[in-house]
C-alpha cells in the first residue's frame, strides 16, 4: 500500500464517504421506512433550507452563546474544585465523594430541577452546560495535582517556592496537561448537557430545533440538526487539540496521544 | 576547630523508615561536619542511607533522632540556602532550559535583565547556549543533567547537595560532567556534599571522603584528599592515590561483608 | 428526550405487518380524557369478546403513541387529529378508521393577576406551548382570531408537566395544554387564573388509526376493533359512573375531577364530514408553520370508512 504517499486525512475521509454512501443507498432503495431515518441527501437539503431561512444561523448563535459561557464557567469551576480536592486530602474525601455522587446524574433528569431553581432562561441552560463541563475537568485536575511528582515539588522548594507560589509554579503547571485533557472531554459533555437543556424551555437553539422537528414529524430536519451538532462538536475538538499543540509545545507528546 | 559553626553539621542523627515490625533503621548515630567551602563526598554501598542523609540536609525529611544544623541553626525544611542536584534531573518539563535555570532567580525577584545575564553565564559554562529555548524533552539525558547542575548553581545557594547526580550517565558523559562540575565549582566555590558510590569519582572531586557503613548507616572512616586543585584525571594514577583507593575499597568491601553476615 | 433516542433505534427496524392470525395487537394510547371510549373498551375486555388480544400501551403524549404506530411497534393507535395531520403532511402513511370523541380539551390558562383577562392581553407575556400538538393549534387559532402576531408573545416550548411547574413558579404567565394539565395548573393558582376554553374556535377529534399495510392484510381486525369500540360507547351511555371510574383509574386521577372534565367532550364512534375539513384546516397551519411548498394532502384518502360502514352505517357521514 502506498500508505505514506496519501495525506493523513485520506483514510478517515474515505471511511466517512463510504458510510454516507451506503446510508444513502439503503435509504433510497427503501430497505426501511426512509422517512423515519432520512438519508444524507435529505438531511443536506433540510440543512440548506434551514440556512436559507436564516433560522440555522439564529439557532447556532443562540446555542453557541450558551455553549461558550457554559463551557467557560464549567471549566473554571472544575479547575477550582480540582485544585481544592487535589491539594487538600480531607477535601478530597468529603467534597470529592459528593462530586462523584453528583457526577452520575444523567443530564436529562437534571433539566426539570434546573428549571425549578433557575427558572426559564439563558442562565438555566448555561448552568446545565457548566454542570456537564465541570466534572471531567474536576476529575482530571485532581488527578494531575495529586500525581505531581514529589521531585518537582522538592526541586521547586529548594529553588525558593513555597505555599501558594509553589501550587502555582509546580502543581498547576504540571497538571496543565491534565487540565487540557479535561477541557477536551468537557467540550463533549458540555454539548450533551446543552442539548438536553435546550429540549425544554427554549425557543431557539440547535438542540431545540431537533426537538421541535421531532414534534413536527420533520425527521429530515432532525437528522440535519443531529449531524450538524456532531460535526460542530468534532470541529471544536480538533481546533482545541491543535491550539494546545501550538501553545504548549512541551506537551506535544501528550497532545499527540489525544 | 574554628569557633564559628560549620556549614552543615549532623549531630547524633538517626532515622528510620516505617513503623513497628516493618521498621527499617536507615541511620544509626551519624556525627560529622561539613566545613565552609569544602567538597565532601559521602561514599558507601547502596542502601547505606547516604541519600537519606542528603534528604535530611535538604530538609525533605526531619530526623527522628538527633539534629541537622546549617550554620548552627536547625533545619526545618527545604530552603534556597541549600541547592539540590538530583539523580534524575527533575527539570520542570513545562519550562524551557532558560526557564529552568532562571527559575530560582525569578522567584527571588530578579529583573528580567539580571535573570537573562545569569542564565547566559551558566548556559555558557555548561556549553548549551544554543539550547536556551528548547524544552527538556528535546534534550539528551546528559544535557538535562547539565541543565540541572546549572539550575542549582544559578540560584547561588551556600550549600550544594548532590545525590549521585552522574550515576545514570554513561561512562564518557560521566567523565565530562565531573570535569564540568569541577570547573564550575572552582569558579563559584561553595560547600558541597556529594553522594556517590564511585570511588574514583570521590577521589577526583572531594577534599574529604566519608565512608558509610551499610544499613544501619554510620560513619566508618574518613579520608582526606590533599591533591592540589585544579585537579586532573591523570593525577589519579599517582601511587599514593592508588594506595588510598585500595584502602577505601577494602573499607567498603568489609562493610559489605559485615552486612552479608 | 428519551423518546428521540428510542425513535432513532426503532426507526432502523423494518415496519412489517403482523402476518399471523392470533398474534397480540398493541394499542398505543395517550393519557388523555377524551380517549375514554378506548379505555372502557380495554377495561371491559370488549376486544377480547371480539376475538382480539389487545394490549394497551400508554404514552404520555399522543405524538409518541403515533410514533409507535409509524414505527410498527403498535397496530392500533389513538391520538388527536393534529399529530396525524403533521405526520401525513410529512409523507407518512396511515389510515384513520374512526373517531371516538369530539373534544374541547385544548385550553389556555393564564394569570389574571398579571393582567390577562382576555386573549388580547397576551401581548408581551410569556406563554408556553408544545409544538405540533392540538393545544399548539388552538394557540394559533386564538392568536389569529384576536389579531396577535406570534412575535408579539414570548413563546417558550416545553412539555405540559414542565408547563405546570413553570406556571406554578411564576416563570410563565400562562400556557396552552390539554387536560388534565390545565387542571393541575389551576391547583396552584386557582383564584388567580383564567381558563380559556377552545369553544367555537377549535373542536378536535380523537382518531383511531392503523397502518395501511396491516389494514389491507387484516380487514376483519378493523371491524372487530370498531365493534369493540361501539360496545364501549354504548356501555358508557348506560353506566356513566362506572365509565368514569375506569378512566379515573387509568389516568390515576380523582374520580370527581374527572367527571367534570369528561363532560367537556362528546363521545361518539363516527366518521363525519367535519373530520376532513378540520384536518385540512390544521394542514394549512402545518404548511404555513413549516414554510413548506409541499402540496396540501387530500385527507379523505387517509380515512378508511370501510369497517365502520359495515358495522354502523349511520355513523358515517363523510361527504
Amino acid at each position: 500500500m502506498s500508505g505514506d504517499k496519501l495525506p493523513a486525512w485520506a483514510g478517515p475521509s474515505a471511511t466517512a464517504a463510504l458510510f454516507a454512501l451506503s446510508w444513502e443507498c439503503l435509504g433510497r432503495w427503501q430497505t426501511y421506512p426512509a422517512h423515519l431515518f432520512p438519508p444524507p441527501s435529505e438531511a443536506a437539503r433540510a440543512l440548506a433550507d434551514m440556512w436559507a431561512s436564516g433560522e440555522l444561523l439564529r439557532d447556532a448563535a443562540a446555542s453557541g452563546r450558551r455553549w461558550f459561557s457554559g463551557l467557560l464557567l464549567g471549566n473554571l469551576l472544575g479547575l477550582a474544585l480540582g485544585v481544592l480536592t487535589g491539594s487538600i486530602p480531607w477535601a478530597r474525601r468529603s467534597v470529592g465523594l459528593l462530586l462523584n455522587f453528583l457526577r452520575t446524574i444523567p443530564f436529562l433528569l437534571l433539566v426539570p430541577f434546573a428549571m425549578l431553581w433557575f427558572g426559564l432562561g439563558e442562565l438555566e441552560k448555561i448552568a446545565i452546560t457548566a454542570w456537564g463541563a465541570a466534572f471531567p475537568v474536576w476529575l482530571n485536575v485532581q488527578t494531575g495535582i495529586v500525581g505531581v511528582e514529589q521531585e518537582y515539588v522538592w526541586a521547586a522548594r529548594c529553588l525558593g517556592a513555597s505555599g501558594l507560589r509553589l501550587v502555582w509554579e509546580v502543581h498547576l503547571k504540571r497538571c496543565l496537561a491534565y487540565l487540557v485533557a479535561g477541557t477536551r472531554l468537557s467540550i463533549a459533555t458540555g454539548t450533551f448537557a446543552l442539548v438536553a437543556a435546550e429540549m425544554s424551555g427554549a425557543f431557539e437553539g440547535l438542540g431545540f430545533r431537533v426537538f421541535y422537528s421531532y414534534q413536527m414529524f420533520q425527521t429530515d430536519r432532525m437528522m440535519a440538526g443531529v449531524l450538524l451538532i456532531a460535526f460542530l462538536g468534532l470541529t471544536f475538538d480538533r481546533v482545541f487539540v491543535e491550539s494546545v499543540r501550538r501553545l504548549l509545545p512541551w506537551s506535544r507528546k501528550v497532545a499527540d496521544e489525544l | 576547630m574554628s569557633s564559628s559553626p560549620s556549614a552543615l553539621a549532623f549531630q547524633g542523627v538517626g532515622h528510620d523508615y516505617g513503623e513497628g515490625p516493618r521498621l527499617v533503621r536507615a541511620l544509626d548515630r551519624v556525627d560529622f561536619e561539613v566545613h565552609h567551602r569544602e567538597f565532601l563526598c559521602l561514599l558507601g554501598p547502596s542502601g547505606c542511607g547516604k541519600s537519606t542523609l542528603l534528604h535530611l540536609a535538604a530538609g525533605f525529611l526531619l530526623p527522628r533522632r538527633g539534629a541537622v544544623l546549617v550554620d548552627g541553626a536547625e533545619v526545618l525544611g527545604p530552603g534556597v540556602d541549600r541547592g539540590v542536584v538530583f539523580q534524575q534531573h527533575s527539570l520542570f518539563p513545562w519550562e524551557t532550559v532558560a526557564g529552568n535555570i532562571g527559575f530560582g532567580p525569578r522567584l527571588k525577584g530578579f529583573s528580567r535583565k539580571e535573570r537573562e545575564a545569569i542564565v547566559e553565564r551558566y548556559l555558557a559554562e555548561i556549553g548549551l547556549r544554543e539550547f536556551a529555548a528548547r524544552y527538556p524533552s528535546e534534550l539528551s539525558f546528559g544535557m538535562r543533567q547539565r541543565v540541572g547542575l546549572a539550575r542549582a548553581f544559578a540560584n547561588d545557594p551556600e550549600i550544594l547537595l548532590m545525590d549521585e547526580p552522574f550515576a545514570s550517565l554513561d561512562a564518557l558523559t560521566r567523565l565530562q560532567m565531573q570535569e564540568l562540575l569541577m570547573s564550575v565549582w572552582e569558579r563559584h566555590t561553595k560547600t558541597v556534599m556529594f553522594v556517590t558510590h564511585d570511588v574514583e569519582e570521590a577521589l577526583l572531586l572531594a577534599d574529604r571522603i566519608l565512608i558509610l557503613s551499610a544499613r544501619p548507616g554510620r560513619v566508618l572512616s574518613e579520608f582526606r584528599i590533599t591533591l592540589p586543585r585544579p585537579r586532573s584525571r591523570f593525577q589519579l594514577a599517582d601511587r599514593h592515590l592508588t594506595e588510598l583507593k585500595g584502602e577505601i575499597l577494602s573499607a567498603l568491601t568489609s562493610t559489605l561483608r559485615r552486612e552479608a553476615s | 428526550m428519551r423518546l428521540f433516542a428510542l425513535a432513532v433505534t426503532i426507526c432502523v427496524v423494518r415496519a412489517s405487518p403482523q402476518a399471523a392470525e392470533t398474534t397480540k395487537l398493541i394499542y398505543a394510547l395517550p393519557a388523555s380524557v377524551p380517549a375514554a371510549v378506548a379505555y372502557v373498551a380495554i377495561d371491559r375486555e370488549f376486544f377480547k369478546q371480539e376475538g382480539l388480544e389487545v394490549e394497551p400501551k400508554m404514552f404520555s403524549s399522543g405524538r409518541q403513541a403515533l410514533q409507535a404506530l409509524l414505527a410498527g411497534q403498535a397496530q392500533i393507535q389513538s391520538v388527536s387529529e393534529t399529530p396525524v395531520v403533521h405526520a401525513i403532511v410529512q409523507g407518512n402513511k396511515l389510515a384513520t378508521i374512526a373517531t371516538i370523541a369530539r373534544h374541547g380539551e385544548a385550553k389556555l390558562i393564564a394569570r389574571k393577576d398579571r393582567g390577562i383577562f382576555k386573549p388580547g392581553d397576551l401581548r408581551g407575556r410569556k406563554i408556553a406551548t408544545l409544538p405540533g400538538t392540538n393545544s399548539d393549534y388552538f394557540m394559533y387559532r386564538l392568536l389569529k382570531r384576536h389579531g396577535i402576531k406570534p412575535e408579539e408573545v414570548k413563546i417558550a416550548n416545553m412539555s405540559p408537566p414542565e408547563m405546570v411547574v413553570a406556571y406554578a413558579k411564576g416563570d410563565i404567565d400562562g400556557y396552552f395544554a390539554w387536560e388534565p394539565h390545565i387542571y393541575y395548573g389551576r391547583r396552584y393558582h386557582g383564584e388567580r387564573s383564567t381558563v380559556f376554553p377552545p369553544a367555537g374556535l377549535y373542536e378536535g377529534r380523537v382518531t383511531v388509526n392503523m397502518a395501511p399495510d396491516f389494514l389491507a392484510a387484516r380487514p376483519e381486525a378493523a371491524r372487530r376493533v370498531i365493534r369493540a369500540l361501539l360496545k364501549a360507547r354504548d356501555f358508557m351511555g348506560r353506566h356513566p359512573d362506572e365509565a368514569a371510574r375506569i378512566v379515573a383509574s387509568r389516568l390515576a386521577m380523582d374520580a370527581k375531577v374527572l367527571r367534570d372534565l369528561m363532560r367537556e367532550n362528546v363521545y361518539a364512534v363516527e366518521l363525519d364530514g367535519g373530520l376532513p375539513r378540520l384536518m385540512t384546516e390544521v394542514g394549512a397551519w402545518v404548511l404555513e408553520q413549516n414554510r413548506s411548498d409541499k402540496p396540501m394532502p387530500d385527507f379523505r384518502r387517509y380515512i378508511d370508512a370501510t369497517a365502520l360502514m359495515k358495522e354502523r352505517p349511520s355513523a358515517v357521514s363523510l361527504e
